[in-house]
């Protein structure tokens, strides 16, 4: 920047005004503080430049009121007119009011971050498993779960001969997710089973009653659950928006 | 004499801190407990309530509108609006002062009007002639220390209409109004440090305008 010894308007030019302007404000942290001085003690400029700062400040605060050139009271009709109009006044006339509220914004974040937490739990998982890459791995032992339906991640039967229903999935998306399905291989962790190496059929899949060889008959799958985590989290996204939207016209 | 200059810098100096803002609790303050026992009627329906407390306020925001928004005209429209919101949103007032928050009002329409003046030029600043930006003077008052600081305020005035609109705001908010950097940054929406550059800048500004004024200020 410049040091004591500089001097007059050509050293001046190549000094900091902001810093200047900072310093006539006492807007500095200590280190800057002294570098400012240090301008203004060697610069004649810089001396002048904040002594003019500090006047223009003083002066601004100094300046006259301008006298206002009518009355702002409000009419009684212009005060009926404001208190009706609009959305705000249909929404306060259902007492509505509360939604403009901190509780109103606190309810509307809420629901709304409900609604996509939930979205994300139910639906992307199933994505994800539809996909083939990174569902978890849903084999114990010869247990089979249920693949059908979205994927969502379902608790796991464990035991060699609970096995869910999996005929629904295999005509769904025979070829996606096989390996985890009763028709392929399944591993043995155990090393106990006859079939432990045989790929399972959907005729020779244990099921709940024994055949006559002593493996489980098969039996339809029930009917898939209707995805009660999906509906309430639209229902709380849509609620949460509706909020939103809500305040932000009657804001207006 | 609330609004004072002294009273101005003696607040800027001693902010009210968020909390103090935020508080609900009854006042000490008599004109601050008048106000709110005004607002707690205007919010019952009782619009004379509303109306004293625009007469109390409509000097003080006018001042503070046309400051920021040079064309008269504009400016009363904007404290017009304000008016009109503030008695929309009476349900809106959270405590703390009804001064600040009727400001708050005021300092957005304003914002509001500087955006559509930017939008739709108009003659600029017929104000510059009023007489009312003249100092009132006395009848013991020194002449030429009048006209001093008529002129004084005049030029700076005219200054003040030539820097950029956000620079003027935080001028005013800060040097006329008293408000502290971080009022200013929550009721513009921008952060410490811009406001910080826009009050130098906007003074470095002025200055530069009046470089060739400035024995009008030393005197």
């Amino acid at each position: 920047m410049t040091n004591r010894t500089e001097r007059g308007p050509a050293a001046h030019a190549g000094h900091d005004p902001l810093l200047i302007a900072q310093y006539a404000a006492d807007d500095l942290d200590p280190r800057d503080r002294a570098t400012a001085e240090a301008l203004v003690n060697s610069c004649t400029e810089c001396a002048e430049l904040a002594s003019d700062l500090r006047l223009i400040a003083r002066a601004t605060a100094a300046l006259p009121e301008t006298a206002r050139p009518r009355d702002f009271t409000l009419s009684p009709e212009q005060a009926a007119r404001l208190r009706r109009s609009g959305w705000r006044g249909f929404g306060q006339r259902l007492g509505l009011g509360w939604i403009r509220t901190d509780v109103g914004r606190t309810l509307a974040a809420g629901l709304t971050t409900l609604g996509l937490a939930g979205l994300l739990i139910g639906v992307v998982p199933g994505q994800l498993a539809s996909s083939g890459g990174a569902a978890p791995p849903q084999t114990v032992g010869k247990s089979v779960d249920n693949a059908g339906g979205g994927g969502a991640a379902q608790p796991l039967a464990t035991g060699r001969d609970q096995v869910a229903s999996a005929g629904a999935a295999a005509s769904a998306a025979p070829s996606v997710a096989a390996p985890e399905y009763p028709y392929g291989p399944q591993v043995d962790t155990t090393g106990e089973g006859p079939h432990a190496s045989e790929p399972y059929s959907v005729e020779s899949a244990p099921s709940g009653a024994p055949m006559a060889d002593g493996r489980m008959q098969y039996t339809p799958p029930p009917a898939s659950q209707p995805n009660y985590l999906l509906f309430a989290s639209l229902v709380a996204l849509t609620g949460g928006v509706a909020l939103f939207a809500v305040r932000r016209i009657s804001a207006g | 004499m609330l609004d004072s200059a002294s009273l101005r810098i003696a607040v800027r100096r001693d902010p009210q801190t968020v909390e103090d803002l935020r508080s609900t609790t009854v006042s000490d303050d008599p004109v601050q407990r008048r106000d709110l026992i005004l607002l707690e009627r205007a919010r019952s329906g009782d619009l004379d309530a509303f109306n004293d407390l625009v007469t109390c306020y409509q000097d003080h925001l006018y001042a503070l509108v046309v400051r920021m928004v040079p064309d008269r005209d504009q400016a009363a429209d904007a404290v017009q609006e304000a008016f009109f919101s503030a008695y929309r949103n009476l349900e809106s007032f959270r405590g703390g002062s009804v001064r600040s928050w009727l400001s708050r009002i005021c300092v957005n329409a304003a914002m509001d009007a500087q955006r559509a003046r930017k939008r739709r030029p108009a003659y600029p600043y017929p104000e510059l002639d009023d007489e009312s930006w003249q100092p009132p003077a006395g009848e013991d008052a020194d002449p030429v220390r009048t006209t001093l600081g008529a002129e004084r305020s005049r030029v700076l005035a005219d200054a003040m209409t030539r820097i950029t609109n956000d620079q003027r705001t935080a001028i005013v908010l800060f040097d006329i109004e008293g408000y502290d950097y971080a009022e200013i940054a929550d009721m513009t929406g921008v952060s410490l440090g811009t406001v910080k550059s826009r009050i130098h800048r906007g003074r470095l500004a002025l200055r530069g305008m009046l470089e060739d004024r400035m024995e009008l200020f030393r005197g």
